[in-house]
C-alpha cells in the first residue's frame, strides 16, 4: 500500500495501517533525532513520544508536506520542549557523557568520530537543529521556520552563526588537515 | 555601517569556500553518525501495541477531562439555581456586580487603547 492510502486508513482508525506507516518511517526518524540530540537514548525516547503525539494529531495532518517532514516537525518541537524543561547545568554533563557514549558506539563499528561532530555537539541545540535541517536534509529557511515557529530570518542567522562557530572550532583543532589526513586511503 | 560589512571579493570567496568545506565536513560526520541506527524497524506488532495503548491513554484522558468539566458545570448551575430559589436578593446582587465589573473593565481597556 502506498503512503497516502496508509495515511487515509490511519485517519479512519486502522491501527495496522498506522503501524505500517510508523514502521516505514521509524529508522528515518531515529536517524534524524540522533543527529540533533547527539544522544541515542534521548533519540529513542523522543521518537516514541513523536509517534504517540502523531496518534493523537493524525486528523490535523493535511498531506501538504511529506509525512516524514511532519514527523520531523513534531519531533523537533518535542526535543525543544524537553530542553526547556531540563536544567541547564545538568544538561551539559549529561550531553557530554552521551556524546562520549555515541563516540564509543561509532568507533566500535570501525567508524571514526570526526572533529566536525565534536564541534556540532558543542553547538547550542537550536543552531544544531537549524544546520542539520538546512544542510543535511535540504529544507528551505521558510520550511525550517515553520517547523520551529520562528521567522526564516532567525533560522538563517542561527545557521550562519552556527557554521561560523563550527568553522572556528575546526580551525582551533587544526580540523580540516587532521580530518583529511585521518581519512582511510581510497575514500 | 554598510561599508564595514563589505569584504574584498577575494576574502568573500575564501569565506564562502571555507563555509562550504565546513558544511561538507559536517555532512560527512553526520553520515557516519547515521550508521549507528539500524535500518530495520521493530516488528509491526510492537507498533500496533504502542498505537493501541496510546489510544487507550488518550481516551482515558478525554473521559477524565470531560468528567471534570461536567462536575464544574454542574457546580456552577447548581449554585445559580440555589441562589435564585433560596436567596433571590443575593442572585440579583451577584448579577449586578458582574455587570458593573464588565462595564468598568471594558471602559478601562478602551481608555488604555486610546492613550496608547
Amino acid at each position: 500500500m502506498d503512503e497516502k492510502k496508509l495515511i487515509d486508513s490511519a485517519k479512519k482508525g486502522d491501527e495496522r495501517a498506522f503501524a505500517a506507516l510508523f514502521q516505514e518511517n521509524y529508522p528515518f526518524l531515529v536517524k534524524y533525532l540522533i543527529k540533533i540530540t547527539m544522544n541515542s537514548h534521548i533519540a529513542e525516547e523522543i521518537a516514541q513520544g513523536t509517534m504517540a503525539k502523531c496518534v493523537e494529531k493524525i486528523h490535523l495532518y493535511n498531506g501538504n508536506a511529506k509525512f516524514s517532514s511532519w514527523l520531523i516537525s513534531i519531533a523537533t518541537n518535542l526535543y525543544i520542549d524537553q530542553l526547556r524543561k531540563q536544567k541547564h547545568e545538568q544538561n551539559w554533563q549529561k550531553d557530554e557523557s552521551a556524546r562520549r557514549k555515541l563516540q564509543w558506539q561509532l568507533e566500535s563499528r570501525k567508524e571514526e568520530w570526526t572533529d566536525a561532530l565534536t564541534a556540532l555537539g558543542k553547538l547550542a541545540p537550536a543552531a544544531r537543529v537549524s544546520i542539520v535541517l538546512k544542510h543535511y536534509y535540504g529544507y528551505s529557511y521558510d520550511e525550517i521556520g515553520r517547523f520551529l515557529n520562528i521567522s526564516p530570518g532567525t533560522v538563517k542567522s542561527r545557521v550562519h552563526h552556527g557554521l561560523l562557530t563550527v568553522r572556528k572550532e575546526l580551525a582551533a583543532d587544526g580540523g580540516s588537515e587532521k580530518i583529511s589526513s585521518r581519512r582511510p586511503a581510497g575514500k | 555601517m554598510a561599508d564595514q560589512k563589505k569584504f574584498p571579493p577575494d576574502d568573500q570567496q575564501e569565506n564562502e569556500k571555507e563555509l562550504l568545506s565546513t558544511i561538507s565536513e559536517i555532512s560527512e560526520g553526520l553520515n557516519k553518525l547515521e550508521k549507528i541506527v539500524p535500518d530495520q524497524s521493530p516488528q509491526l506488532d510492537w507498533f500496533e501495541y504502542m498505537i493501541y495503548s496510546q489510544k487507550q491513554q488518550y481516551r482515558k484522558r478525554l473521559v477524565k477531562e470531560l468528567a471534570v468539566f461536567l462536575f464544574i458545570a454542574l457546580f456552577i448551575v447548581g449554585g445559580m439555581l440555589f441562589t435564585i430559589l433560596e436567596m433571590p436578593k443575593l442572585f440579583l446582587m451577584l448579577q449586578g456586580a458582574v455587570i458593573v465589573f464588565i462595564v468598568l473593565y471594558g471602559s478601562i481597556r478602551i481608555k488604555k487603547q486610546v492613550n496608547m
